[in-house]
């Protein structure tokens, strides 16, 4: 598995994974969406590349739009997520005070309990359309990382150059962005493709309990399917969304990996 | 004797620190049902409810007072234990929760022992043989199973040892319409029902601990006190069973405990997945059944189960490894 382990691969495999989300329309032959119920269950063929589910959608069709959906969920919701934990992180991580404090004590609640569970009492009580499980997944993540955030803005600031920044008398939003954040970025980057890695999880596992967004093919709606799929000889409707879903999340995590160690070679 | 008080004080302290904690966790069910964008009263009673109902559950919650009552009451009747109504159970939420509680602990805990096992023990080859070529074979497994959702793992294993070869059943927990002739047999035929849930949710964790035991195993193995005891010509077996694995372990067990939320959400789609009645499955009827009660309590409930064990298990960590230090 060595070539999984070079940052050009997960970069490349990456940037594939994105061509493919932005021009499904011209790869997937057919809409995702479309059910042909006397074409039920068909295996793998010319017609169907991955077959068909049970109510005749096209696996392959619906695997290329997935990917789409997943990228879109993982990308908005990791986005929003960092932006949050980097602020909260840089606030109480370099000025602490009454603030900074109340909103780390804040992520300690929500990493103590459950995510998953309250992901999906949020989500069923917002109904499932695709901004709110994009908010309410980014909403839940950014404890972990302001975390993270805030442990490095504390041990940079004790850095020389913070302090001479300081002496020679800027003031403490110059010494954040300017000082403290372009320190922080190795860091920052690597949690957001982690994020982006958990929440395509996330979301396809709300998908595979039946919450999903209907107007967005979500690889985990295809898994529900293969629950029954299976027992009737239905393993192209496990076998493919399966592979692309674990090469999504493969993809991410090992970009986490490798931008922590390829951009502060001191954590790796 | 003064040791016991002290740990006795230490512990009830810990506890009452929790407090800020459970307020929150209240708090949080408080703004979900102040979040749903329809009527909060048939949130709390039920979709299903008669308009009567309702109107009592109004009253009850005094949902027609200031917002400020309404979180008081709220909180006191979470206080008192007392999480709702379930419509489609006709029974007290806390009581439905109760009846589902062993299932859960039993999945949840053979699937942590399988994890921890599992990877304890990969974790200890590939740090062993780190020079050798089953080294990085190993990180790799355990790296894709770390990116591989539980419920493609689940399926996959359904597929194949449920469908195709059916070595064990595809869910439940005992074979339905069969009669045990003794509490042997009923156990026996549990377990057989508990071992693919037990041993997909145990595949997931496997990964993480594997990761953890490979890099605190090495890190004991390279200390001097390590090279004394492997100068001195001990077996391979002990040193790395006495004297290496008994250091190596604190961390990977930690973060067993640390992962206890996470394991809720491995525990909800796997038990949905093998028709395993505990809470996760419970979970899924109230969203299905829409029994907003039901599902409100259910969070509440293991939210704070989940906080009061985390602290238990830190504690407990304190007392036995001294080098821990206390952080409240």
């Amino acid at each position: 598995m060595r070539w999984l382990n070079s940052l050009t691969i997960c970069v490349a495999l990456t940037l594939l994974l994105g061509i493919v989300g932005l021009l499904a329309d011209l790869i997937a032959p057919y809409d995702p969406l479309n059910t042909r119920m006397f074409r039920g269950l068909q295996p793998p063929s010319n017609v169907n590349l991955m077959g068909t589910d049970q109510l005749g959608r096209d696996v392959f069709s619906w695997v290329i739009y997935g990917i789409r959906t997943s990228l879109l969920v993982g990308l908005s919701s990791a986005t929003i997520a960092v932006a949050i934990a980097v602020l909260i992180g840089l606030l109480s991580g370099y000025r602490g005070g009454i603030i900074g404090n109340t909103l780390m004590r804040v992520a300690d609640v929500f990493l103590s309990i459950p995510r998953f569970m309250l992901i999906i009492v949020t989500v069923v009580l917002l109904s499932p359309r695709i901004s709110n499980i994009i908010l309410v997944i980014a909403i839940f993540s950014w404890p972990e990382a302001a975390r993270v955030v805030r442990s490095e803005v504390l041990s940079i600031k004790e850095r020389e150059y913070v302090m001479a920044a300081k002496a020679l008398g800027s003031r403490d939003l110059d010494i954040m962005v300017s000082e403290i954040l372009p320190n922080v970025i190795p860091t920052i980057l690597s949690l957001w493709t982690l994020i982006i890695a958990d929440a395509i999880l996330t979301e396809s596992a709300l998908g595979f309990l039946g919450l999903s967004d209907l107007n967005y093919p979500s690889l985990g709606v295809m898994l529900m399917m293969a629950k029954n799929a299976i027992f009737v000889g239905g393993w192209w409707v496990l076998l493919f969304p399966s592979i692309a879903l674990v090469i999504l999340i493969l993809v991410f995590n090992s970009l986490s990996d490798k931008l922590i160690e390829r951009l502060s070679p001191r954590l790796g | 004797m003064r040791g016991l008080t002290s740990v006795f004080y230490r512990l009830l302290i810990r506890l009452i620190l929790l407090i800020p904690v459970v307020l929150a966790v209240v708090t949080i069910g408080f703004i979900l049902i102040k979040l749903f964008p329809g009527d909060p009263a048939v949130l709390l009673a039920g979709e299903a409810a008669s308009p009567q109902y309702i109107e009592r559950v109004r009253e009850v919650y005094g949902l027609d007072r200031p917002i400020w009552e309404q979180y008081l009451r709220y909180l006191e009747k979470v206080i008192m234990f007392d999480l709702g109504y379930s419509l489609s159970y006709k029974r007290p939420v806390l009581d439905v929760i109760l009846t589902r509680l062993p299932y859960t602990i039993i999945l949840a805990v053979s699937g942590l022992s399988i994890g921890l096992i599992l990877g304890l023990l990969l974790g200890i080859v590939s740090a062993w043989y780190r020079k050798k070529l089953i080294s990085p074979i190993i990180s790799s497994v355990a790296f894709i199973f770390y990116s591989t959702p539980v419920y493609v793992l689940g399926q996959f294993l359904i597929y194949y040892f449920a469908v195709t070869y059916r070595v064990f059943p595809v869910g439940g927990v005992v074979t339905i319409g069969v009669e045990h002739s003794n509490f042997y047999a009923y156990i026996l035929d549990v377990l057989w029902h508990l071992t693919l849930p037990s041993i997909t949710l145990g595949l997931v964790f496997m990964a993480s601990y594997a990761k953890l035991t490979r890099s605190s195993f090495l890190e004991v193995i390279s200390s001097s006190y390590f090279l004394a005891a492997r100068s001195m010509g001990l077996r391979t077996s002990t040193l790395i069973l006495k004297h290496a694995l008994r250091n190596a372990i604190i961390p990977v067990v930690t973060l067993a405990g640390v992962q206890l939320g996470m394991l809720i959400g491995g525990v909800i789609i796997t038990e949905s997945m093998f028709s395993w009645p505990g809470i996760g499955q419970l979970t899924m009827e109230a969203v299905s059944t829409r029994d907003y009660p039901l599902l409100l309590g259910i969070f509440i409930f293991t939210s704070i189960a989940v906080v009061v064990i985390n602290a238990v298990v830190d504690f407990i960590y304190g007392v036995i490894d001294p080098r821990i230090k206390d952080r409240w």
